[in-house]
Order: C-alpha cells, then structure tokens, then sequence
C-alpha cells in the first residue's frame, strides 16, 4: 500500500521548472559569446599576423633529428643548409650559400651565411654546421639521414664561413645531408630533447610547450630572409582526434588543420570552404611489406602474385580520397633513369596473379596476416582493399592491426611473418639516401630481410655513383630488382594534406614534408 | 578494529597487488620506450643501446622495485618519451581534469536528482512517461555520440560555444565554464539517467515505509515529508553510482578529451600506454586505481552520513 502519494506533492511544477530552465538557458547563452569567437582562425582582424594550427601529433624532441612526426614545428624552428625544390627536385642553397666539390668529388666546400643567427642571439658558424652533422650521425639519433652522414671522412672549418666535408669516396645523394640535417645549437643542445631548450635559427621562435596541449612560436625578428616571417605568432595545438580536428577548423577556431586524412580535406575544400592545403609533388609512399624468409613469401612468384592483386587505383580512390598517385615505383618516376612505365609495371591483374600463384605451386593453403600500425584511417582504407583484393586470387588472409609501438618493434626486428602495409617518407630525395636511411631499403637490417648480395651490390653502386649517368643507369638497376623481386609493392604515393580557412596563403613544405610558413599570411 | 581501518588497510593491499598488475601488463605487452624513441627505422642494436641506457635490460622484478619505493618516497621519475618530470605532467593535466570532473559530477548530480524527482512526484502520467523517455534518450546516448551532436550543434551550427579547448577556471572562469559546457553534460547525461531511475525507484519504495507513514500521520506537510524523509532515505544507491561514475571519469574521460580536445588525466594515460612510457604508464594507473578506491571509501562515507542506520562500526562491518 501505498503510505503517500508523491505524485501529488508537486514538488516541482511545470511553471517554476519551466522558468528556471528558461533563466538558466538565458544566463548561459549571453555569457557564451566571447570563447567561441575567440579563436584567431584566420579571419583577419586584429588577429590577422596570428595564426593557430591545429594537428593531431604532439610535437615529439627524441624524434627532432628525424623529421619524422615534428612536421608540424620541425620546419618553424629550424633551418638547414640547403633546401630541396619541390617542382625540381633539386637541391637549393638556403643556410648555405653555394657549394662545390673537388675534381674527384670526396671533398666538398660548403659556404654559408654569414648573418645567421640562432633564436638565443648566438651568431650561428661554420662550427655549428659540423655540430649538427655530428648530431645526426650519432647512434642513438634514428635519423633518417645518419647513413649517408656516417660516410663522412673528416670535417673542418675552412675559412669564417666555410666548412668542407671529405669523403672517403664519391657518395651521389652526398648533397643530401645539407636538406635534412636541422642545425641546431650547440650550446643549447642539452636540452633539446626534454623540449626545454629548442633553439633553431628558423622564421619562429619556440616559446612553451605543453605536451598533448599546444606549442607557442613567436616571429623571430632577426631572420636572416629579410621581411619574413610576415605571422608575429604561430600556435600549434594538439587535438586528441581528427574529428575534433575538423570541427575547430569548421567552427573558426583554427587557420590551419594540417595532415588531415585525405578523406576529411576532400570534405573540407567542398565549396571551397575550407582550401587544400598538400606537400604535392612531395609526398610519401604507401606499399606492401613482404618478408622473404617467411612462407610463402619466401617464394617470389607468391610476391609477384600479390603485386599483380592489388588494385592501386581503387587504393587512390578510396584511401587516399584522389589525392595522390597509383604506382608501383617507390619513388618519382621523373627522376633520372626511370620512366612512367615504372609506374605501371604492376597493374591490377587478378587472372595474371592467379596464374602466377598455379605456377608458383598453387596457392598456399596457410592463413598469413597483413598487419598494420592500429589508429591510421589511410593504412586501415588500405587494408580493407588488399584483403579483399588477395581473398580473390584465392589467399587466405587475416587482417591484424597491432598497436603502433609493437607494429615499430616488429618492423625494427623484421619479425612480421607475413605482409605488412605501411608508408615511407623522404622517398624524394636521392635513391642513394634513401638505401642508406630508410628500413625498407637498408641494405642491411631491412624489414623484409633481404640479403642477396645482388641487391647489396646493386644498392652500393647507387650510393658511390658520382656522375649524372651513373646516378642515372644505377638507379635504374635498383629500381628494377625492387621491382622485379616484389618484396616492397608500391602502392601509391600520398602527399601529406591540410585544409585551411580562405584568408591563408603561403603555406610551403620542405623535403622532409615539414610545414613552411615563413610565406604565409592571413588576409 | 574500526570499519574505516579495516577499509584502509584492504585498500592498500589492493593497491600493492595492482602495482603488481599494472607493472608486469605494461612491461610483458610487445615494445618498449627504446622502442618509440629509436624510432621506426632504427636497428635492433640502435634499440639495445637506448634500452641499455635507460637500464630497461635490467631484470623486472629489480625495475619494479625501483619504481614502488621512488612512488613511495614521493619520487614519481622521469617520462622517457617526455623526457620531463613526471609530477609536473601530471600537474599540468590535473587541473583539466578536475574541472571536467566537477563540472560533469555537478551536471549528473543536478540532471539526476530533478529528473528522478520528478519522474517519482510527477502528478500527471503523460509527465512521468516523459521523463523517462528522457531518461532513456540520456541513457542511450554514449558521449561520443552526444559530444558530435553537441560540437555540431551548438559549435558549428550555432556558434554558441567553443568546439574545444580548455581555460584555468582560476584565471578565466568565464571561458572556462564554456569550454566546460560541452564536454561535462556529454559525459554526465548517461550517469545522470542512471541516477534519476535509481533514485525514482528508491523513492517510490522509501514511501511505502512505516517511518514515512508517522510523519503523515503527524500531520507533516507533503514537501517535508518527500524532502526532509524520503529523498535523504531514497539516495543511497544513487550516491553509489554518482561514486562510482566519478571515479571512473579520473581517468576514463578520454574519449571526451579527445572530442573536445581537452589534455587531461585520460589522454595523458592513452599517450603513456601507446608509447609504452613505462613509468608515466605506471604512475597514472596506479593513481586512478588510488583514486577510484579512495571515491569508493568516500561513498561509503558518505552513506552513513545520508542514512544513520548504516554506521561505519555496525551493520556495514
């Protein structure tokens, strides 16, 4: 039974809730104007020389000498001794003025800027350019660029402003290390690394670091490219997920949202609201692993097979929204000794893979898994196709994705048994770099385990090329062993995408895909 | 021995026996800080070298001694991947958190009592029905679900409020409040449904008791009869689920974090456990376990204080 009736109680009426809800709503909403409109998205104003860049990467010191995953502040920071042409491909002077090689080329004489400075006031010198080198040569650094920097003989200064670098001999992608070595400060190097101390000679001088929040840049006002930067500030923040990411840039808070998901750029510049913002013609390559001392990858008509399955024009499509390219070469087909065929070498070819597999042995009857880093929306896009492209030739195969930090320790340990997806950057650069640098191309320790002394062989003669035909005839070489031995299938090259409100304009790269903005500026 | 002793000391057994949990799971899963920091195309010698200099090659047992007396002398360490103290990280997230956390317990608790209130003393049908189709909607909307709406409504849309970001309450409550906005009703409406239907339940069966039937005899009015006898006497399961929803938000809020691209305790943690940041991983896990334990004890609590029959010597014991 029921002792009281709490529905006659009416403890709250309509009215009084009704009123307070409506008073509440309305206290709210007025106070609500100001944070919403606050954000300097690049909507001119009194804001128009500062520009907030959203991403969803942390600003990462231990990967600083990698240009890695600081493509965001890597290039706001530092500069480098040359910088690469994108339209060209051609390495051009930037902290360095000129340089040039003696005649059998293993000594080469850089000149640099003499009204260089770093963001502490330090004059930068010849000392410092061979501070930094040593810096990415050392073993702990990971830089992409130590191989090619550890073929260096000796070093020293040569004159106020002159260094010279020798070589024990000819190193063809040598001019390399002058586009992807950071210069950074020797006195201030310490504490680089806990990000207390990030002292470049760049357009921007870093202020604070919160990690997972934001980065502050301030103009540097003693940039050596007279008139730049035109930003007196850049804010860079952290978003926790693309989604998010997106939303800042629709809802004004963010001029600029960059390496979005191609998917969510194309959304973005509908209309041409939100401007696409890529790194083209730079970009990175995406492609299939396979480890050649693991069945049935160790048979290459299998390898082969799968090169002919994949459909790399519905991976452009669909992973990489039309952004990028289809291929099957690693890199540019512009560059010397390649042609636009490379790029076809492998098609989408179901009835060729089938016949390869029969020839082959027939298709393996175990499952294998295609494995990729977890979280990546353009490695899962491509992983959907590849499974679904190999099922048809009649593989059977198990798509895993595995937590990033135990995908790196597997790569690092070439200890993936089957296929793996994954992308490559700094593949514009020279070939020779690259087989020196880049795990999938080492020539020795590579995540595929290849060791046959061909390719080894093939690989030196690329990096001790010296003259243009060399260069050329053995980059030739090491294209089509790739090729042809299919243990790294190309599946695509992707630059890296932004969007961006309509007011900005002069957003650049740098060869290691690294965001520019010295140019930049807000209408 | 007093309840409250006994809770303590089993607290901190729990406490010891998760260290251990915590500790084997982060180091047994594949990769290592050495991993992340070598970086991708490093080799597996570059790997040792960077392992053996942070004394990662040492035997467990020994790392997770040196890890359980550095928190127990106050000593948290140093993020590998961060490379910065581990206290001042957690400093710099604390305050996100907190604030989230307050703002959504505040939300749920407000949304909760009134929706269970009302549901429970509603005179007409039609109203109750409503309520709890409300309910159900709050029920039924996982923050992940409301955060997009809400962003797209009210940021987007509208352009009422901030799609996200963060503000020292301190030094700008203003902004603060409306960061807040967002993300502290999207996490707080599922909680704040469970708590309106734990708590109309409750009232619903505390009015049928004898204690509420004397002060109706007596002649007491129907609004201190609900608010001075039932509602105090019906909180109880409601309090318990307010408990245990906030000790989860301490560390659970990621998904909102990230939504709302707010750097608190949760996404700090999703960092440290993605880049096996062993220690940082280590501490903030064992400090939302702390934590979750300590709003348990603190419900308990609190309990006593709501309903004097349950004392924490007597009939809890």
């Amino acid at each position: 039974m029921t002792i009281i009736d709490l529905s006659e109680s009416s403890l709250i009426t309509r009215r009084s809730m009704l009123g307070a809800s409506a008073a509440a709503t309305a206290a709210f909403l007025a106070a609500c104007s100001s944070a919403a409109k606050s954000g300097s998205g690049g909507s001119g104003g009194s804001k128009s020389t500062s520009l907030i860049v959203g991403t969803t990467t942390d600003f990462d010191p231990p990967d600083i000498l990698r240009a890695g995953t600081n493509t965001t502040t890597l290039g706001l920071i530092f500069d480098s001794m040359a910088v690469l042409d994108p339209s060209t491909l051609q390495v051009q002077p930037s902290v360095a003025t000129s340089w040039s090689w003696n005649a059998d080329k293993t000594e080469l004489t850089v000149n640099l800027r003499s009204d260089v400075k770093y963001h502490t006031g330090r004059a930068f010198g010849p000392k410092d350019a061979i501070y930094s080198i040593k810096a990415v040569q050392g073993p702990t650094a990971g830089a992409q660029i130590a191989g090619v920097a550890s073929l260096i003989k000796s070093m020293s200064v040569s004159g106020p402003h002159q260094i010279k670098l020798t070589l024990d001999r000819p190193v063809g992608s040598f001019l390399d290390l002058l586009v992807m070595t950071p210069l950074v400060d020797s006195a201030t190097f310490k504490g680089l690394f806990s990000g207390k101390q990030v002292i470049g000679t760049g357009p921007f001088v870093f202020g604070t670091w919160t990690p997972g929040t934001s980065i502050t840049l301030s103009r540097n006002p003693h940039y050596w490219q007279s008139g730049l930067p035109h930003l007196n500030k850049v804010t860079v923040r952290i978003f926790g997920s693309e989604q998010a990411l997106v939303s800042a840039l629709r809802a004004n808070e963010i001029g600029l949202a960059w390496n979005l998901v191609p998917s969510d750029a194309t959304l973005l510049a509908k209309g041409n609201a939100y401007p696409s913002v890529t790194t083209a013609p730079l970009f990175s390559e995406w492609y299939v692993g396979a480890n050649v001392k693991s069945p049935p990858f160790n048979n290459l008509q299998v390898r082969q097979a799968v090169a002919y399955a994949l459909d790399r024009d519905r991976i452009v499509k669909q992973a990489f929204a039309g952004f990028g390219t289809a291929s099957a070469c690693p890199w540019p087909t512009t560059l010397a000794g390649l042609s636009g065929s490379d790029d076809t070498y492998y098609t989408y070819d179901p009835d060729k893979a089938k016949a390869l597999l029969k020839q082959g042995g027939g298709a393996p009857s175990q499952t294998f898994s295609v494995v990729i880093g977890a979280g990546n929306a353009i490695a899962e896009s491509i992983l959907d196709i590849v499974q679904f492209n190999l099922s048809a030739i009649g593989l059977k195969v198990k798509a895993q994705q595995v937590q990033n930090t135990a995908f790196q320790q597997q790569l690092q340990k070439a200890s993936i048994p089957g296929l793996w997806i994954n992308a490559v950057g700094q593949v514009d650069l020279s070939i020779g770099a690259v087989l020196l640098g880049n795990a999938p191309f080492k020539i020795t320790e590579n995540t595929s385990n290849v060791t046959d002394p061909h390719y080894v062989a093939l690989a030196k003669q690329l990096i001790y090329a010296s003259s243009s035909s060399e260069i050329a005839s053995a980059t030739r070489g090491v294209t089509d062993y790739i090729l042809q031995q299919a243990w790294h299938m190309t599946v695509g090259h992707v630059p890296t995408t932004a969007a961006a409100q309509p007011s900005l304009s002069g957003v650049t790269v740098n060869a290691g895909l690294s965001l520019q903005l010295a140019s930049a500026k807000l209408s | 021995m007093p309840y409250l002793v006994r809770r303590l000391i089993g607290a901190i057994a729990l406490l010891f026996v998760a260290s251990i949990v915590i500790f084997a799971l982060l180091h047994l899963a594949p990769g290592s800080p050495a991993t992340v920091l070598a970086g991708q195309d490093a080799s597996p010698a570059q790997v040792a070298a960077i392992a053996h200099a942070l004394h990662l090659d040492q035997a467990l047992p020994l790392q997770y001694w040196h890890w359980l007396t550095g928190v127990l002398g106050g000593h948290l360490g140093e993020s590998y991947v961060l490379k910065r103290p581990i206290g001042t990280l957690i400093a710099q997230r604390l305050g996100s958190t907190l604030q989230l956390m307050i703002a959504a317990t505040i939300v749920m608790s407000v949304l909760g009592v009134a929706l269970g209130v009302a549901s429970a003393s509603s005179r007409h049908r039609l109203v109750r029905e409503a309520v709890d189709a409300v309910s159900t909607v709050f029920l039924s909307a996982p923050p992940f679900v409301s955060a997009v709406i809400f962003v797209f409504v009210f940021a987007i849309t509208w352009k009422l409020l901030p799609a996200g970001g963060q503000a020292n309450f301190l030094s700008d409550p203003s902004f603060s409040i409306q960061y807040l906005a967002m993300p502290a009703v999207a996490v707080a409406l599922p909680g704040s449904a469970v708590i309106a239907r734990l708590l109309a339940t409750e009232m619903r069966r505390t009015s049928e008791q004898e204690f509420v039937r004397t002060a109706v005899a007596k002649g007491a009015r129907r609004s201190r009869v609900v608010l001075r006898h039932v509602l105090p006497n019906s909180l109880g399961p409601a309090a318990v689920e307010l408990g245990i929803r906030v000790g989860e938000m301490f560390a659970g809020a990621v998904v909102v974090e990230s939504l709302f691209a707010r750097s608190g305790i949760g996404s700090l943690l999703v960092t440290a456990v993605q880049d096996r940041d062993y220690l940082l991983a280590d501490d903030l896990l064992l400090l939302s376990v702390a934590f979750a334990i300590g709003m348990q004890l603190l419900t308990e609590l609190g309990m006593s204080r709501l309903d004097r029959r349950l004392t924490l010597e007597g009939s809890l014991s």
